[in-house]
């Protein structure tokens, strides 16, 4: 019983943490798309159009996603795209940096701009948040399954 | 697998509100518009119709790598040793002149643009608008 207590804490605060640092990265990239078109074009994957296309729907995405992961009835698809979404930062992470591009990350908008980019600090962030997201999204899972079984 | 489902469908249409949101209040121009063009900017078609002198205000390295035939590079970080080369080349043969910068990086470009302006007063100077990267094509 107290071994679940601590896990019900642990996976409380991973849970707050992660739905903070989306919350975070998003309003500021709402209210400022244009800086953040900027931001997704330096990482010259995608054409101008497409990159405005995601400078207007992700900020939104990590805004509801981050509610989400604090609401029951959408926690557990709400962990599974900021899961997806991690994995792919951190594979743009590693193509810019393996590309030898000298950009700004974009996460939080232009707060972040006049810090100069560590791919390695950005790399480890993503990958301690992807570590705790994982363990988030299995917990609910488990206990959606354990749920229905008891019903 | 059902209500997971819903789950999705719950946070699509959440998205599709807030992006409504975002173009219905004006916080964000839609992205199948143009982009507008600010004061100094000019447009790559518009651009090829102009016998133009260009300037490439990318790092040496990527000039190095990649850049518009008979463009000249300028950057800042050079600013001292490559501003004398451009001014000598301009007043041979004075023609509008146009700073490109990487995609995304357009506050380069804007930078050099303004301090050019600065030391040509006569020279018409754009910067174009965003940005030029060898995968646009043109390259030398």
């Amino acid at each position: 019983m107290r071994r679940n207590n601590w896990l019900g804490l642990l996976i409380l605060i991973g849970r707050l943490a992660v739905a903070g640092v989306f919350l975070t990265a998003a309003l500021p990239k709402i209210q400022d798309p244009a800086s953040f078109t900027e931001s997704v074009q330096a990482y010259q994957l995608i054409s101008p159009i497409s990159a405005a296309w995601v400078a207007l729907v992700l900020p939104w995405m990590e805004l509801v996603i981050g509610l989400g992961l604090l609401t029951r009835p959408l926690r557990r698809s709400s962990g599974c795209v900021i899961l997806l979404l991690l994995g792919l930062f951190i594979a743009l992470h590693l193509s810019a940096w393996t590309r030898g591009l000298d950009l700004e990350c974009g996460c939080f908008g232009r707060a972040d701009s006049t810090q100069p980019t560590s791919y390695l600090a950005l790399i480890l962030r993503n990958s301690a948040l992807l570590l705790t997201i994982c363990c988030i999204v299995i917990h609910d899972f488990k206990q959606a399954t354990r749920a229905k079984f008891s019903k | 697998m059902r209500t997971l489902f819903r789950e999705f469908l719950i946070l699509c249409g959440l998205v599709a509100l807030g992006v409504s949101y975002s173009l219905w209040s004006g916080m964000a121009d839609a992205p199948w518009s143009p982009a507008e063009i600010a004061a100094g900017e000019i447009r790559q078609v518009d651009a090829r119709a102009l016998d133009a002198f260009w300037i490439d205000a990318r790092s040496d390295e990527d000039y190095a790598a990649a850049h518009l035939p008979e463009a000249l590079s300028l950057n800042p970080e050079n600013w001292d040793l490559q501003i004398m080369n451009v001014i000598g080349a301009w007043l041979e043969q004075p023609r509008p002149i146009i700073v490109y910068c990487q995609p995304g990086e357009c506050g380069t470009s804007r930078e050099i643009a303004d301090r050019l302006r600065e030391n040509l007063a006569d020279a018409e100077i754009y910067t174009l608008l965003e940005g030029w990267s060898p995968a646009k094509g043109g390259a030398e």
